[in-house]
């Protein structure tokens, strides 16, 4: 037997099959038509991804796996494929949806790499990468998808783009795995379809939409670790955006979100802590080590390993340091800290680049006014003041987190508090850097009209946080935001994602983007009015069922009811009840003796006591 | 129902306790389950607490039992030290190490923080092939024989509510959540990628 007469025997054979047997059977097939002799893979193309219409979700996940295999050993095959994969990309069930976001991280690249190849494209190929662009653009926006999974699985495939999307530079540690994969620096400036500086900006696009992605307060825990890691690993592959990565996880390290329970708080600072150090360990982090060391001391990471994880210093280094990645908008630069825990004596005299003044960022403006007012005095009184608003007890979970500061009163750790104190102040929206900052936006709109430059040339991270309020406790260094009295909950409401206050932390834990639900606050109490317009309906409703009742020999029950009713509330239906009986006064006696029996009961009932004696008479 | 079986891994530092009473407990109830240790040596309990029985990994759990039956079969029956040997050698001949190890999992479950650490370390240190999340979820479990059976109760407990679910990474928090105040131990939950 061939092995195509063989291929089509299992093609048939899986139509016929269950959902296991039948996965068994278009494994057989993959591996016979992409591995064994690939020129039968166009043939039985059409025949395998007719299956990702199957019932079953295993059967739909593998159809995507086969795409990715097919059109990894036939570039050529994208072209018919990957409107199946937007199809699959679309499917309802999530498990495919996530398969199909994983394939896509991969073949985006694929698609890339092969389309730069011939400077010119066919019709045919500029529609796939223009739908390539739009599946790229879904993928992103499910950023903010409901569920959970398919989150993580977005930033994944964001941390892909960003890499894929930026040029890998000398400095870039790239896996192995990943050597051949496309680059920004391998496109071509002058393709005629695929522009090189549009995707520069998608690429920076991206990263600021994964900053902001992990800035929102109610971002679960997977996603948040998810992310941590996605940072680290675009810090070390594109050592340009090393700055924004790393204080990203300051900002992260003072604004834990307020949503994680006590023990996502844990596992996050772990993570963090892992991926500072994958941070720390790159060659291009040197600048960078002092703010690095001084988060890995807060996490309680002792000196002597921060000390063996930190890289040689600059005598290995014989390249200058990596020209600031200076194309589309300007970054800023980080001043470097004197760290007196340095052992080296790092020559931080080195000279800087001689690129034009860079813009220092409002956190650095606000950190270096704070640092000469936190003098001893000062900080002694913000305590007091604070005290105030600390509860009496120290929670459980902020003693399992807290660890004592180091250093303390040293120039390095008034700022690195400075530096907290500053990115708090930045993300509550006060502060001279912030102020300066927008005075300096307000220039730059004047004088460049259309440039986007002007827009931000700061790579700002805020996070939503209710204004402070009285009685609400303030983040301690080295541990997180305490819970949100309850005193802040109207401030709260006006935000647009919900935050659930105290009571509800634990619930609001779990969901993440869950709201709990309390009647108070979508019931409210009725008017008068209405009450009396739903009375007298619901009477008139007693009154005309009269024939209904009747059939059903329930009359006595009405009767009674009606009359008990009229005469108990201070007979405000009795008119309408009169002029019933009295329109048919033959058929509605029985109700009309009943009325007259319930108001003598009434009349009598509220008679002095003295009169008992002759009612029982 | 989720699509396919979760193919689960749990972890202590010597594969002979925690992670085998676990190990048993799941394959009984059906689990595609695998078992592992994190330590550099496989220790056991010896005579005082500052000599214990020091094996490597490639030794079988026959091998280990032979050797300490010629040592002290009494104290090391008395102990239940055999006992867990035996049991052990019923489902697989050796311990393995986690680090040595390439197969890929939906769900890893640790029973100690620092196995918890050195999981993480391992994930991570590991080139990301094809993304594919492997969630690691860490139980904390005394290594004695009445906590591990408490402990591969509650494992199991866990793994059947995720295995139930109809989408597992979406309900995993919540699920977490529910564990800690049901069974008052703190877990910790992270994900890494393949």
């Amino acid at each position: 037997m061939t092995t195509s007469e063989r291929v089509v025997e299992l093609l048939n054979q899986a139509a016929l099959k269950p959902s296991d047997e039948k996965l068994t059977v278009l494994k057989q097939v993959q591996e016979l038509i992409i591995n064994k002799d690939p020129s039968l893979l166009d043939n039985f193309l059409d025949e395998m991804i007719a299956f990702q219409t199957d019932k079953s979700i295993e059967v739909r996940k593998f159809v995507i796996g086969f795409i990715e295999e097919a059109c990894k050993r036939d570039n050529e095959l994208l072209l018919r494929l990957i409107a199946n994969l937007n199809m699959l990309l679309k499917d309802e069930s999530v498990n495919v949806v996530k398969k199909a976001i994983l394939t896509l991280t991969q073949l985006y690249k694929v698609t890339l790499q092969c389309l730069v190849r011939s400077k010119t494209l066919s019709d045919m190929q500029e529609a796939c990468w223009d739908l390539v662009t739009q599946m790229k653009g879904d993928v992103l926006s499910s950023l903010d998808s409901e569920n959970d999974g398919i989150r993580t699985h977005a930033i994944k495939f964001t941390e892909s783009l960003i890499i894929t999307l930026s040029p890998r530079t000398s400095d870039s540690d790239t896996p192995k795995r990943q050597e051949g994969d496309i680059s920004l620096d391998k496109v071509p400036k002058d393709h005629s379809y695929i522009r090189y500086d549009v995707l520069c900006e998608e690429g920076k696009s991206a990263l600021d939409k994964l900053l902001k992605f992990m800035v929102h307060p109610a971002i679960s825990s997977i996603n948040l670790t998810t992310a941590l890691g996605s940072l680290a690993t675009i810090a070390r592959q594109r050592p340009m955006f090393m700055s924004e990565v790393v204080q990203a996880y300051e900002t992260l390290h003072a604004n834990l979100p307020p949503t994680l329970a006590k023990s996502q708080v844990s596992s996050v600072r772990k993570n963090l802590k892992l991926h500072l150090v994958a941070v720390l360990k790159h060659p291009c982090s040197l600048e960078f080590q002092g703010q690095i060391s001084t988060l890995l001391l807060d996490l309680g990471m002792p000196q002597s390993e921060i000390t063996r994880f930190t890289p040689e210093g600059r005598e290995q280094r014989k390249r200058p340091r990596h020209e600031q990645y200076t194309e589309g908008k300007k970054v800023k630069m980080e001043p470097i800290e004197d760290d007196e825990d340095k052992e080296e004596p790092a020559p931080n005299s080195a000279p800087k680049p001689s690129a034009p003044p860079v813009a220092q960022s409002a956190i650095d403006v606000t950190a270096e006014f704070l640092h000469p007012l936190l003098t001893p005095e000062n900080v002694a009184n913000l305590v007091l003041i604070s005290m105030v608003y600390l509860p009496d007890v120290m929670p459980a979970s902020f003693q399992a987190t807290y660890t004592p500061v180091e250093s303390a009163g040293k120039d390095a750790q008034i700022k690195h508090l400075a530096r907290l104190m500053a990115t708090q102040m930045t993300a509550a929206g006060i502060g001279p850097g912030l102020e300066q900052r927008k005075a300096r936006e307000e220039d730059v709109g004047k004088e460049e009209d259309n440039d986007e430059d002007s827009v931000s040339k700061d790579r700002l991270i805020k996070r939503k946080l209710p204004p402070m309020g009285l009685g609400q406790a303030i983040s301690v260094v080295g541990g997180y935001s305490d819970k949100v009295s309850s005193d802040a909950a109207p401030a709260t409401k006006r935000l647009p994602e919900p935050i659930v206050p105290t009571a509800q932390t634990k619930l609001s834990a779990a969901g993440g983007r869950k709201k709990v639900f309390r009647l108070s606050d979508v019931v409210q109490p009725l008017s008068e009015a209405q009450i009396d317009q739903l009375t007298s309906k619901a009477v008139k409703r007693i009154l005309h069922s009269e024939k209904a009742i009747a059939q059903s020999g329930m009359s006595h029950v009405r009767v009674k009811l009606l009359s008990r009713l009229v005469t108990q509330f201070e007979g405000m239906m009795k008119e309408e009840v009169l002029e019933f009986i009295l329109a048919d006064i033959r058929s509605r006696s029985e109700l009309a003796f009943s009325l007259l029996y319930q108001e003598y009961n009434t009349y009598l009932s509220q008679l002095p006591t003295g009169l008992w004696f002759w009612r029982t008479m | 129902m989720p699509s396919h079986p979760l193919r689960v891994a749990v972890v202590c530092s010597s594969n002979q306790n925690r992670s085998m009473e676990a190990h048993n407990f799941l394959s009984k109830r059906g689990f595609d389950v695998r078992s592992f240790g994190t330590g550099t040596h496989v220790k056991l309990p010896g005579p005082a607490p500052d000599k214990p029985n020091v094996y490597d990994f490639r030794t079988t759990y026959e091998q280990m039992y032979s050797d300490l039956v010629r040592k002290d079969k009494e104290l090391y029956t008395q102990n239940g030290i055999l006992h867990m040997l035996e049991r052990n050698k019923r489902i697989k001949s050796k311990p393995e190490r986690f680090q040595n190890c390439k197969d890929r999992f939906d769900l890893v479950i640790t029973c100690e923080e620092r196995v918890y650490d050195q999981v993480l370390e391992d994930l991570s240190s590991r080139e990301q092939e094809t993304l594919q999340p492997v969630h690691v979820i860490n139980v904390d479990i005394q290594d004695n024989h009445e906590e591990a059976t408490l402990g591969a109760f509650l494992i199991c407990e866990l793994c059947q509510c995720i295995q139930h679910s109809d989408d597992m990474e979406n309900e995993m928090d919540e699920l977490i959540q529910e564990f800690e105040d049901k069974s008052n131990r703190p877990f910790l939950h992270t994900v890494c990628f393949y």
